[in-house]
């Protein structure tokens, strides 16, 4: 039975915390993006030079352009909600997506699907929910990590939380 | 004499404080009461290691049932998360979810417990029909 109307969870936090969890996110993308980043380069110089046979400095030097811009675009776009100094920072999980602060994050919809939920360890003692989001595009599925921080006093309903959003 | 009283108040004050038999599934301790019986409580374990409630943290459940033969599922929480009305569509749910795959869709009324297994949030069950 999966209720998707009802918020699951509604955690608010206060400022110095939220603004550590934005620390540690952003780290987490940074690295996410450096490795996509690299992905781009390795693939993009390889694939210049097998199919329209160009030299690797040729390809290198088409792909490291777009493997600079992509990430940082990623990094502006895709995640706006990780803003310090928000005042009364809150989340409200539902079936279908996440309200960080206001801003929707879809979790399921005719193409995108949660693959798991997991609780991951963070610096500090902090506990995050991270939710694997997989949607399709023309090239394949395609995934990406969100996380948000569990407030200590949540700690033991993060079980049926998990089994409701799986 | 004098010992007999003394093991028989400390066998007393056991029974009170008890909160029953106990299994442990994957770090899950699973306490239970004469109510049920043995064969029901192991299939809550598997249940709850299969729908990864049971996830190798260690948490506590206790499983009873009420005078009006409703199973009670006991869990231990926090105050905060008993206070929170949010969490009640959870507790309801994991209830409906309890009485469809263990108990041949018995009623489960979910107690939100503190960590002495008392009593702080009563979620009766309630079907989907409302009944």
């Amino acid at each position: 039975m999966k209720q998707e109307n009802d918020a699951l969870a509604h955690w608010q936090y206060n400022t110095k915390m939220w603004d550590e969890f934005v620390t540690i996110e952003k780290g987490n993308k940074k690295e996410d993006n450096i490795y996509f980043g690299i992905g781009i380069v390795i693939i993009g110089s390889l694939g210049l030079m097998f199919l329209r046979d160009t030299s690797f400095w040729v390809g290198a030097a088409f792909s490291i352009p777009l493997a600079i811009l992509i990430p940082w675009l990623r990094m502006k776009f895709s995640y706006t909600y990780l803003k310090k100094g928000v005042a009364n920072p809150e989340v409200k999980i539902f079936y279908d997506y996440l309200l960080v602060n206001g801003k929707k994050i879809e979790l399921r919809g005719s193409r995108k699907r949660v693959q798991s939920v997991k609780v991951i360890d963070a610096k500090g003692g902090l506990k995050l929910l991270e939710f694997n989001v997989q949607w399709m595009t023309a090239k394949g599925p395609t995934n990406d990590e969100f996380r948000v921080l569990i407030p200590e006093e949540a700690h033991p309903i993060i079980p049926l939380l998990i089994q409701e959003l799986s | 004499m004098k010992r007999l009283i003394i093991v028989l108040g400390m066998a007393l004050l056991y029974a009170c404080t008890s909160y029953g038999e106990k299994l442990e599934f994957k770090k899950t301790e699973v306490y239970y009461t004469n109510k049920v019986s043995l064969k029901e409580v192991q299939k809550l374990g598997d249940y709850l290691v299969s729908s990864k409630f049971a996830d190798g943290n260690r948490k506590s459940i206790q499983l009873t049932k009420s005078d009006n033969g409703n199973y009670v599922f006991r869990m231990v929480t926090t105050k905060e998360a008993s206070e929170d009305k949010t969490y009640e569509v959870l507790f309801k749910v994991f209830s409906k979810e309890l009485s469809d795959s263990v108990f041949d869709q018995a009623a489960v009324d979910f107690h939100v417990c503190n960590n002495t297994f008392k009593t702080l949030k009563v979620i009766p069950f309630k079907n989907e029909t409302g009944e």
